[in-house]
């Protein structure tokens, strides 16, 4: 349970608070005081901002040099647009979308066309309405436009004729299927699992890249609710160095090496 | 594919752009995550690279900080801060996770660099940074120039090494009353001073 803290205790704290910079026990104080004081809640939220600042100033690194640091911005990228994508897909990824995205997209530009001429004849405030409108009409063909581009790039890494595929039993998750496939052209990685369980509270799933010598993180995830999981990941490899794929059960956030149960293992085909 | 860039579009500034993004995340739209992600990578990526110092955790930390955005947008109030304070305060967050993981696994030295006294003597803008984040880079250089090295040392150790005020004290063998002053003046100073240099502005 949090203890009280004074005014004036908490007063002298706040700083510290704002750093996360106190015992776990002596920061929970400060924040519940924090919470009802109309003195130290602004106080704490506009050091807060000041740190912020500091933190948006930091110098960018020596190490590593700015055009490794853009490839890795765009790794991350990817590898975050895939799990966001992941998260809505049982909403918005019918199976048959790749037939009817086309189409989506041209109807999109018709609405926008539509929109477009209809402004001309509008009010201001009508104008205003269907220039919202045809924001989103374009947002929805750009949207439409770069799942037909990551369609195409999934299906070139999957079916690639330099693309090795990693079949992975299961030990923990006793109903799961998965297969990594390895597209050693763009040197991308795509997990895709079934029937996987739901990661018990406080964990996560990590994928590791196995070599005789290390141990690679190729990305964390958490299944879908439909316990469906599709994970990209780019990562370059010598051609001979993969000798298995596992997943295992790690804390929430992964971890820099495995520590905790493997659930799934693999080992790469002939290919 | 490029993102759009909405700002002309929406005619919005860039505080606005900002909640717009945040407010289109939280209803699932993948492509403000993209357009969010394109603002606040890069600053992101500085600070979580100088925070941990190692290039490979660090890709992991801001992919799940910005993941972290994703999921949580719904819960971003305005009222509580700009989203450059948000988005920040979440890497710093999931970087210190990491960092302590870390040090319990293996004891880790300090490495001795100053991050604070490289940032206080920066003149030169960032290419990379836009108009506004040049500004914001000066008033913190402006504002570091004006707190003394003890307290400098303090904001650097707990800021950017992630040491608690009982561990600053340990390293550096000072007593631990004397920390918390200098802990409290120097976030005191901080604030103060970039209000002031601010001059009203919304956005620290």
């Amino acid at each position: 349970m949090t203890r009280e803290m004074s005014h004036d205790e908490a007063s002298e704290l706040l700083a510290a608070a704002a750093l996360d910079a106190l015992a776990a026990d002596e920061q929970s104080a400060v924040l519940a005081h924090a919470a009802t004081c109309a003195t130290c809640g602004p106080e704490l939220e506009a050091l807060r901002q000041a740190l912020a600042a500091l933190g948006n100033s930091a110098p960018p690194p020596s190490k590593p040099a700015t055009p490794d640091v853009e490839r890795r911005l765009q790794r991350i990228r990817m590898r975050l647009l895939a799990r966001a994508e992941a998260d809505r897909a049982p909403l918005q990824m019918p199976a048959r979308r790749r037939n009817i995205a086309p189409w989506l997209a041209a109807a999109a530009a018709l609405l926008i066309a539509v929109l477009l001429f209809s402004q001309q004849r509008s009010t201001s405030a009508a104008l205003a309405q269907a220039n919202q409108k045809a924001v989103a009409a374009t947002a929805a063909v750009d949207t439409l436009q770069a799942k037909i581009a990551q369609d195409q790039r999934e299906i070139h890494d999957l079916t690639g004729p330099n693309t090795s595929v990693v079949n992975m039993s299961t030990s923990g998750a006793a109903e799961a299927t998965a297969m990594m496939f390895w597209d050693k052209t763009n040197n991308t990685w795509s997990f895709y699992a079934h029937r996987m369980p739901p990661v018990p509270a406080g964990k996560t799933y990590q994928i590791w890249l196995l070599t005789p010598t290390e141990k690679i993180s190729a990305g964390t995830f958490t299944p879908a609710p439909d316990s469906s999981v599709e994970v990209h990941a780019t990562y370059a490899l010598p051609h001979d160095a993969l000798r298995g794929v596992a997943v295992s059960e790690e804390p929430a956030g992964g971890v820099p090496q495995p520590t905790g149960r493997i659930v799934i293992l693999g080992s790469p085909g002939p290919k | 594919m490029n993102p759009p860039s909405p700002a002309p579009t929406y005619g919005l500034d860039n505080v606005d752009e900002d909640r717009e993004l945040v407010r289109r995340m939280s209803a699932g739209d993948t492509q403000a995550l993209a357009r969010f992600y394109e603002r606040w990578s890069r600053p992101v990526h500085a600070l979580v690279v100088q925070l941990l110092r190692d290039p490979d955790d660090a890709d992991d930390v801001v992919e799940d900080a910005f993941y972290q955005a994703w999921r949580q947008a719904s819960r971003y109030e305005p009222s509580r801060g700009a989203v450059s304070t948000w988005i920040i305060t979440i890497a710093r967050s999931r970087s210190l996770d990491r960092l302590r993981s870390r040090r319990r696994l293996r004891e880790e030295p300090l490495t001795p660099v100053s991050v604070l006294d490289e940032m206080a003597e920066t003149s030169a803008p960032d290419p990379a940074a836009g108009a506004e984040e040049a500004e914001v880079r000066e008033r913190v250089a402006l504002a570091l120039k004006e707190l003394p090295p003890e307290q400098r040392e303090v904001l650097e150790l707990a800021y950017f090494r992630g040491l608690s005020q009982t561990e600053i004290a340990e390293r550096t063998g000072q007593p631990l009353g004397t920390v918390k002053t200098r802990t409290r003046l120097a976030g005191q100073k901080l604030r103060e001073r970039l209000a002031a240099l601010r001059g009203g502005a919304e956005r620290v």
